[in-house]
């Protein structure tokens, strides 16, 4: 009887020891992790340059794990803890990727040759000068105007507000002569609240109080931040919004409704992303969706920096502990090549941070406009990737209070401050 | 009896193994870092008591014992539908053996799969509205409200796991003698007499396991869906601690705060373990 | 039976008899929803995101089998959870008879201090917990995400089975014990046939727990993928084409649901005699 637990106990530990031997089966093997390969429309991107790449380096196999997105920086979290996991990441810019800054290897001169090529670094850049990812796309925000309401408003439907008057014309009529919201914020996490905050915030603050922002020096409390609150609590109390913000995705449901001619306005990314020109085209129409660059609120157009928010959108970083330095360098200069983005672009609609790509070959109409935008009035910094991860957060969780009306601009603005100094006082 | 107890520890010996290697290790060696303000990167720093210090002023951390509590309140209407469902199928409601088979689908569906589907449904456009204004009623959002999410997702859960509770029940009331409920009847009882004086009492020890089992159910399970249909929100209404723990964790890199917000929450837990324990005493006697 | 004898009985179970009928309704429609969304294509489900397909396609089916690799993380979900059902009937049926058959020092502590593993949620010790599975060299390995659910479901089954096991007379093992038979094979050959009902009651629910796993999955297979995170990670940063989420959802209840359907019959067994007797 004791040889049969002995031999169950032995079964036991050969089951160990068999997990443990399976887990070094391949030699040499590139892992890359991302949140969006499995998406039908990205994957021919990332197809490419694991084939490229495994062409060029003969014996080196490409491992490529689309982690969920949702997961996705809890996932990297336990991996950069263990030392464990990725030799290639993929990063969102801003705070998200600096944040993690030392857990990525700083590339500085191995990547000099491609540098100079590349558009969207300040999103990645560390404050000893190196980068930690280098950017694969270019993103940012604009207003996407569907003309089918539009026209059914009586407006023209090829306008395009320039001014914070402008834009209420374009809501009063909405709201006045169709069915339509003028706005939907699809605001289910929270973030779409951010992202037109921002827009807000691009549209009225100078360039000192952008930089004050950037810096993280810029008080919640202060008058500038308070009239980007107001602009928005004016456009929640004119009743402009779509109804139910808070239960809808900003990448579907607020297309749906926008592509069902249920919406004027929906607030949508530049790049790769189903509230992009691609997609919303594809569901509209092409030449049924307008471009508008987020309005100058409180002054003119002039006054206005002319500007797009513009910056890179995700980009490919290098764990520190990874034993493949040299192939991940290359790696990551394969998918930013001219020739990955330019398949990106083709089948995904992102618009690459390499400035290399011919991007006139795109004949959308939105997207034309876009890359007029991106050819005349960019910044290359967007106020949207530097909020402070707690306040982030915060304002992700008190945006949602404020559209339903359960919160006050005031309430949210001290809220807000107070985070912002726990944070300061926890870095110290 | 001396060889008894060797073989009784050889029994035992694999499940307590995996227990100590894989659930009760974790706990010990990471709550040590509650006391630091280890990132997850940088090396950690002491800082003794401070991160329970900020607990205690933590309004989001407030809110989720909050929530916690009200789900935990719930309980009674996770095992009294349950129980007032079998109790009706046993007696052979017009429809019975229809709804057995009905009730069942939802238990093997996972939370990613209910939740992905219902929060198409319960969206503010979705189809619970849709029907709310065929019917005449002022359509609710109801995951973007927050006097409704945590009722919806709490709905949904409830849900999720009533076919379960409905089947155990269903499997505790074939004990119950026929010949009772005759002769209850022959005395006069009139049926909700029968059902609430006779048949329900008679359930007690199914109830108590039905009670345990849900509970842990309750305290282990909602993350998902709540990640899915809500992510906590609008503002901290669906928040629980695990899932403020899984955002310090992740997004905020703030992992001792997390171990602490862990002690705190098992300390919690346990209490809730204790008075638990003492029913299943009772059942183990 | 019969049931209402009073008129007033009949409208009121009527009654329950209607909402009932809502109940079963709100049950069977997700399901009925989920397969029709998976029939549209992309661009009908933003259209007409609740009517019935128009013009039925598998084209969704397809892309989750094939683009999706779906079917090589199907195999994976169904190796971790036989080994993990297998491990977990194995460990609990082992534990459960000897805590509740035997007479041993610390017998009640081991007991309590098993089932309190019930109430801790993974999310709490995420970050050890990966750190064990790193040092014993787990990671990656479809048998150490078995081990994992072998040590997660474990307590749940200990509790079935134990409180399955004390309705047994103990007198029983006694005899057997007076007859010359060793624990091994009382447990082998009187403990485990009489246990059946409840250890197809506990693999049944285990199967649940394993196949619907995201979490520990996510923690262990980073390489690889089983249906649940491959569903969970299709969600994608943005999550555009839900048909295509429906029809990955409909391959991975698929298996479940037969299961279920299969064994309905059985699951009741064994809940019954494990829990009455307690």
């Amino acid at each position: 009887m004791f040889k049969r637990i002995a031999l169950l106990s032995t079964i036991t530990s050969l089951a160990l020891a068999a997990g443990a031997s399976l887990a070094f089966a391949a030699d040499k093997t590139l892992v890359v992790w991302d949140f969006k390969s499995t998406d039908p429309l990205v994957k021919p991107y990332f197809d490419f340059v694991k084939e490229t790449f495994e062409k060029a380096h003969p014996g080196v196999v490409i491992k490529q794990i689309a982690q969920p997105a949702d997961s996705y920086y809890t996932v990297l979290g336990t991996a950069i803890n263990a030392k464990q996991g990725p030799d290639v990441a993929l990063l969102h810019g801003g705070n998200q990727a600096l944040d993690r800054a030392d857990a990525f290897v700083p590339l500085k001169d191995e990547v000099a040759d491609v540098v100079p090529k590349l558009a969207g670094l300040p999103a990645f850049l560390r404050s000893d000068g190196a980068y930690v990812a280098l950017p694969l796309t270019v993103q940012g925000a604009v207003y996407y105007m569907n003309k089918e309401v539009l026209r059914e408003a009586g407006l023209d439907a090829d306008m395009v507000p320039q001014t914070w008057e402008d834009f209420t014309a374009v809501c009063e009529a909405i709201k006045s002569k169709t069915k339509a919201s003028c706005l939907t914020i699809g605001n289910k996490d929270g973030v779409d609240f951010i992202n037109v905050i921002a827009a807000i915030a691009e549209g009225t603050w100078s360039k000192e109080t952008r930089a004050k922002f950037i810096a993280h020096d810029l008080s919640w409390t202060s008058d500038d931040m308070r009239a980007v609150f107001q602009t928005m609590q004016t456009m929640i109390d004119k009743g402009w919004l779509e109804k139910g913000a808070n239960s809808y995705s900003p990448y579907t449901d607020a297309v749906n409704i926008f592509a069902g001619a249920r919406t004027g306005l929906i607030l949508g990314l530049i790049s790769d992303a189903p509230n992009s020109w691609k997609n919303v085209e594809d569901l509209a129409g092409s030449g049924e969706v307008g471009v508008a660059m987020p309005v100058a609120i409180g002054q003119t157009p002039e006054q206005k920096p002319n500007r797009l928010e513009v910056d890179g959108g995700i980009g490919f970083g290098i764990t520190s502990w990874s034993q493949n330095k040299d192939l991940a360098v290359d790696y990551i200069k394969t998918a930013v090549s001219p020739e990955a983005a330019a398949v990106l672009m083709e089948t995904a609609g992102g618009l690459p941070s390499n400035e290399a790509v011919d991007v006139s070959t795109i004949d959308s109409p939105a997207a034309k406009e876009i890359i007029r935008l991106l050819n005349c009035c960019t910044d290359d910094k967007r106020i949207k990737s530097y909020y402070g991860v707690a306040e982030r957060r915060e304002l992700q969780r008190l945006g949602q209070l404020l559209l339903t009306g359960d919160t006050t601009v005031d309430q949210v603005l001290q809220s807000l401050e107070s985070v912002r100094q726990a944070e300061i006082a926890r870095a110290k | 009896m001396r060889n008894e107890r060797v073989v009784a520890y050889l029994f035992v010996l694999p499940a307590l193994g995996l227990f100590l290697v894989f659930r009760f290790f974790p706990l010990v060696a990471g709550s040590v870092y509650a006391f630091t303000d280890w990132n997850g990167i940088a090396d950690a720093r002491w800082i003794g008591l401070a991160n329970f210090r900020e607990l205690i002023f933590d309004p989001v951390f407030r809110d989720t014992m909050r929530n916690t509590a009200w789900v935990i309140l719930s309980l009674p209407i996770w095992v009294g539908l349950p129980l007032l469902l079998a109790v009706f199928i046993h007696l052979g409601v017009p429809g019975a053996p229809f709804f057995r088979a009905a009730y069942f689908f939802p238990i093997v569906l996972s939370s990613i799969i209910i939740g992905t589907m219902f929060s198409i449904i319960m969206r503010f456009d979705g189809s619970l509205n849709q029907l709310f204004i065929l019917l005449g009623l002022e359509p609710v959002d109801w995951l973007g409200d927050q006097r409704f999410a945590l009722i919806s997702v709490v709905s949904v859960a409830i849900w999720a796991h009533f076919g379960m509770n409905v089947l155990i029940f269903l499997s505790g009331l074939s004990a119950v003698p026929p010949e009772i409920i005759d002769a209850a009847r022959v005395d006069g009882a009139n049926l909700w007499q029968v059902i609430f004086r006779i048949i329900i009492p008679m359930l007690r020890p199914i109830v108590e396991f039905v009670a345990v089992i849900t509970m842990i159910t309750v305290v282990t399970s909602m993350f998902g869906l709540i990640y899915i249909m809500t992510g906590g929100g609008p503002g901290t209404a669906t928040y629980m601690p695990e899932f403020l723990i899984w955002l310090m964790q992740g997004e905020s890199n703030r992992l001792g705060y997390a171990a602490a917000m862990s002690i705190v929450l098992f300390a919690f837990v346990g209490c809730i373990g204790v008075v638990q324990i003492r029913m299943m005493r009772r059942e183990w006697e | 039976m019969r049931l209402a004898q009073k008129r007033s009985e009949r409208i009121g179970l009527w009654l329950v008899s209607a909402f009932m009928l809502i109940l079963a309704a709100s049950t069977i429609y997700p399901i009925f929803f989920t397969i029709s969304t998976a029939l549209k294509s992309t661009r009908e489900f933003i259209r007409h995101g609740f009517s019935i397909p128009t013009a039925p396609t598998f084209e969704k089916f397809v892309t989750a089998w094939t683009t999706i690799k779906l079917d090589a993380y199907f195999m994976n979900s169904a190796i971790v959870t036989v080994i993990g059902v297998t491990l977990v009937l194995l460990v609990s049926s082992l534990a459960g008879y000897a805590l509740a058959q035997m007479r041993f020092r610390f017998r009640k502590a081991i007991y309590f201090f098993l089932l309190s593993g019930l109430m801790i949620p993974v999310q709490v010790v995420m970050v050890p917990l990966f750190r064990i599975i790193v040092e014993l060299g787990m990671l990656n390995s479809r048998v150490g995400l078995g081990i994992l659910y072998g040590a997660f479901f474990s307590p749940f089954g200990i509790y079935l089975t134990s409180s399955y096991f004390a309705s047994i007379p103990r007198e029983l093992s006694e005899a057997a014990k007076v007859d010359g038979a060793s624990y091994w094979q009382i447990y082998r050959l009187i403990m485990l046939p009489l246990a059946r009902p409840v250890l197809i009651t506990l693999g049944i629910l285990t199967t649940l727990s394993c196949w619907n796993d995201v979490l520990l999955s996510l923690l262990v297979l980073q390489d690889d993928r089983t249906l649940m995170v491959g569903i969970a990670s299709l969600r994608g940063e943005y999550g555009a084409d839900i048909p295509l989420v429906a029809a990955c959802v409909v391959i991975g209840a698929a298996p479940v649901i037969a299961i279920f359907l299969i064994f309905q019959k059985k699951i009741l067994g064994g809940i019954m005699v494990g829990s009455v007797k307690g």
